[in-house]
């Protein structure tokens, strides 16, 4: 008897320590309830997937993009179509040969920390990212400088070794040329590892940051252009997907913005429910399979076609990407600078593709389940990042449709590291790429095309004219003559597209998802910004 | 005893030795350097020269048990180097992250108690009746899952459905409620189990019988006698599940946006940073070796046949 009282006094005990847990638990509950970010007024919750990094305007990961921009401004400003605007210089000239650039900075710019904004402030910058330069070599304007030169208190004087024509594009870059106040710079004057606080001149402060939780941003009292409306801005670190989509439901963020922070599943599912104000940008950059062309059996050209045709496009944007990408039948959207080039696109055609793999000698044979070529079957390596969940789809999808053709697809998935190492050996015949969207593209992409380092460069080698394509690239670049730079892209793109390097799948875009309180969600032409400028909140 | 303590103790140097030198080693193989990893982040890439440079700058162009050689003699003086991604030292930031992971820790180390203490003794007491089933198939459900699940089946009901505790972050002691749950219930299985199995084999030995026919009542039997005899395993077994609380938080961590040294390793790993991952192994090794340590000692506390084993005893 008494042992069965002490089981019983036992399980009383357990159901007692759930019965307190729980009473005490919804005792606790407002305090952690979803009301949090509706408390305070102008405040804009925001979840992201990793910390924003230590906000060094002049160095790249783990400084994220988008919070380097609303703190740091450049001298001038990417806009829409392209068009280079003013910003922290009102105006500029350049010289007759190209090669000498003359800024006249906007007056009465202050940093956040109320110093003034000097030509010697910006000079200090431009000579901190020079002083570091073999780390910006990816970046054909570092390597182009050659000196920086204060004229006036308000004049800057840059001089380039070759008239290199996108010195505006790549001075609108987010990293590394933008402008850190004095009070950032750490006593040596190097910012190659450090700052030592984050002033700048952009729209926002950073106002509190706990590492891998949140940070919080405030509007810059002194910034000179139109204060945002908002009053706060709070990044909520969640490194889940599925989490960020849950905090949302809750209400415990209003939004979720940029490309791959949700998946096309739960974006459908948000917009399907009704329940959020969904959006979609435009083009971002483009989604693309870059094809080895000295590599197995893709160094033939007729199976590199057949390839083009053999992917039925619009069925994967139907059902992988939902229409949330859109497809892509050229490297480069038609609508950036020097790309409207007329190219037949490679149609979705099954026959053609068989005919083209029977003309390269790949023929289908009784009892085996791939084409086989001297006592060879037909097997591609296909290449992608284990990280990206709709490469992953893709390639599955991929796999499926070749399979038809009689192409064996072995699909290789690794880490990110590890997939950028195969990308650099060319150890592939497909490999997933991505353009880098503007101010990038299209020139940045066609100039890494000349670096072994890339999976473009890898995947052109096998090209009889490789060499020429690389000097029309060179010459591009410096052509002082706008109609002979437009014939040189014209003839590199019609000749990537005609040799069927690249196998473009989708131009990718942005989405957004947020509650009905949030209006104003805009997208910005660059990539990597954050439209907190224009979003407004209703409390 | 003291001279046990001692000798342990001193076994343990050459086994961090040992595990220093071996994931040194290790991280070594793995494809990409850390110079070429923060390179590659840096999106877009960098040429070979840049490559160079850096490693030169991070000293990762010295043979490998030079670099070791160098490592080792500073972190025998406590100097964890700096981490190569952030340029901080590798101990004030496992310092920042450390508590965190902690606090989450020792929580789910005593849900885990009160939950698996009552049901590993409920269900050998109770052997076989619909209780037993109950608890039986609550353990083999909790063991089947993985923890992400269970943690977002948490958050789905306690959270989103009953509105209950927060969704997720660091905060009061709300926020800890589902997180160290979603911990707790992925290692209870094994202990429940065990406590079952130990009390069942040791109920019917004859010194158990002779007590009872000595008339010693059954909660006091199985308290003083069943219990101290069935419990060594499960303190074995505690001890490296704590240790497992401590290093296998990262999926939790993620999950509930935890702020823990599991996401800072896992982010170090995908980076390459060599002197925080080889800090971390060292941390975590030497966690592991004290907690087995402690537990032997306290097996060694209630059964006098494991100091007799040991030579503990004089």
């Amino acid at each position: 008897m008494k042992f069965k009282r002490l089981s019983m006094t036992l399980m009383l005990l357990v159901a007692m320590m759930t019965a307190v847990g729980c009473v005490s638990s919804s005792d606790g509950q407002p305090k952690g309830k979803s009301t949090e970010s509706k408390a305070e007024e102008g405040l804009l919750t925001m979840s992201w997937n990793k910390d924003i990094g230590p906000l060094n305007p002049h160095l790249y990961a783990p400084n994220e993009w988008f919070a380097q921009a609303m703190v740091y401004e450049s001298l001038v400003n990417y806009g829409e179509n392209g068009k280079i605007e003013p910003s922290l210089a009102e105006s500029w000239e350049i010289s007759e040969d190209g090669k000498t650039y003359t800024f006249h900075l906007r007056q009465g710019v202050l940093f956040s920390d109320g110093t003034a904004l000097t030509a010697n402030q910006v000079k200090r910058n431009f000579d901190a990212v020079l002083q570091n330069a073999k780390r910006h070599d990816w970046l054909e304007l570092i390597a182009e400088m050659k000196q920086v030169e204060v004229v006036d208190e308000h004049t800057i004087k840059i001089e380039f070794n070759n008239p290199y024509y996108p010195v505006l594009q790549e001075l609108s870059l987010i990293r590394p040329l933008r402008i850190l106040g004095d009070a950032g710079f750490p006593e040596d004057g190097s910012t190659a590892e450090q700052i030592k606080a984050p002033i700048g001149t952009g729209p926002w402060v950073l106002k509190a940051y706990k590492k891998d939780e949140y940070a919080l941003f405030v509007p810059n009292e002194h910034y000179w252009g139109t204060k945002p409306k908002l009053k706060q801005v709070k990044v909520k670190v969640i490194p889940d997907a599925q989490a960020r989509v849950m905090a949302l439901q809750k209400g415990d963020i209003d939004l979720i913005f940029g490309s791959g922070q949700l998946s096309p599943d739960s974006f459908k599912s948000l917009q399907d429910s009704g329940n959020y104000q969904t959006a979609i940008s435009s083009s971002v950059s483009t989604r693309v399979l870059a094809i080895h062309s000295n590599k197995g059996a893709t160094a033939d050209l007729r199976v590199r076609q057949a390839l083009e045709h053999a992917l039925n496009k619009q069925l994967l944007i139907d059902h992988v990407f939902y229409g949330i990408e859109r497809k892509a039948d050229t490297l480069f959207a038609l609508e950036l600078p020097y790309s409207n080039v007329a190219l037949p696109p490679y149609d979705y055609d099954m026959e053609k593709a068989k005919q083209l793999l029977d003309d390269a000698g790949w023929k289908t044979e009784a009892g085996q389940a791939f084409r086989m070529k001297d006592g060879e079957s037909l097997r591609l390596q296909l290449a992608y990042n284990s990280e990206e969940h709709v490469q992953k789809a893709v390639a599955e999808f991929m796999q499926g449709e070749m399979r038809k053709l009689g192409i064996e697809i072995e699909l290789i998935g690794e880490e990110y590291q590890t997939h950028v190492q195969r990308q650099k050996e060319g150890s592939f015949n497909l490999i997933f790429s991505e353009t880098w969207g503007v101010p990038y593209d299209p020139h940045s992409v066609v100039a890494s095309m000349r670096e072994p380092s890339h999976a473009d460069y890898q995947a052109q080698s096998g090209l009889a004219m490789k060499p020429e394509i690389d000097q029309w690239i060179t010459e591009a670049l410096i052509s002082t003559s706008e109609a002979r730079r437009a014939e040189l892209y014209k003839q590199l793109l019609t000749t990537l597209h005609e040799q069927a390097v690249y196998l473009p799948i989708s131009f990718t875009t942005h989405t957004a998802v947020y509650h009905d309180r949030v209006s104003k969600v805009e997208f910005l032409p660059m990539q990597y910004e954050i439209p907190f400028h224009s979003i407004e909140v209703r409390p | 005893m003291a001279g046990y303590v001692l000798r342990r103790l001193i076994g343990v140097i050459p086994v961090l030795a040992g595990l220093s030198l071996l994931s040194f080693l290790l991280l070594h193989l793995v494809p990409v350097d850390p110079a070429e990893a923060a390179l590659n982040l840096s999106n877009p890439g960098a040429s070979e020269e840049a490559v160079q440079a850096l490693r030169e700058e991070m000293g990762l162009h010295e043979p490998i048990l030079a670099q070791y050689g160098t490592w080792l003699y500073k972190a025998v003086q406590l100097d964890f180097g700096t981490s190569l991604v952030s340029h901080q030292p590798v101990g004030q930031e496992l310092g920042q992250y450390l508590p965190a992971t902690l606090q989450l820790a020792l929580s789910a180390l005593l849900l885990l108690l009160v939950m698996s203490l009552p049901l590993g003794i409920l269900s050998a007491v109770y052997k076989g009746s619909w209780l037993d089933r109950v608890i039986q198939f609550i353990v083999v459900s909790a063991a089947s899952v993985p923890s992400f699940w269970i943690g977002f089946l948490l958050i789905y009901l306690v959270s989103m459905q009953l509105n209950l505790l927060p969704l997720m972050g660091r905060g009061d002691w709300t926020h800890l409620v589902l997180p160290s749950s979603t911990l707790a219930l992925a290692y209870a299985s094994p202990l429940i189990r065990l406590l079952r199995t130990g009390i069942l084999e040791h109920q019917h030995q004859p010194y158990i019988q002779a007590a009872r026919l000595r008339g010693i009542s059954n909660p006091k039997r199985m308290g003083k006698y069943v219990l101290k005899s069935a419990l060594p395993p499960v303190i074995t077994a505690l001890g490296i599940t704590i240790g497992h609380l401590l290093a296998g938080t990262v999926i939790v961590e993620s999950v509930f946006a935890w702020p823990g040294v599991g996401r800072y390793l896992v982010e170090s790993v995908a980076n390459r940073d060599y002197p925080v991952i080889q800090s971390y192994v060292l941390l975590m090794g030497t966690m592991f070796i004290l907690l087995n340590l402690a537990a032997d000692l306290m097996c060694a506390a209630l059964d006098p046949r494991s100091r007799l084993k040991e030579g503990v005893l004089p």
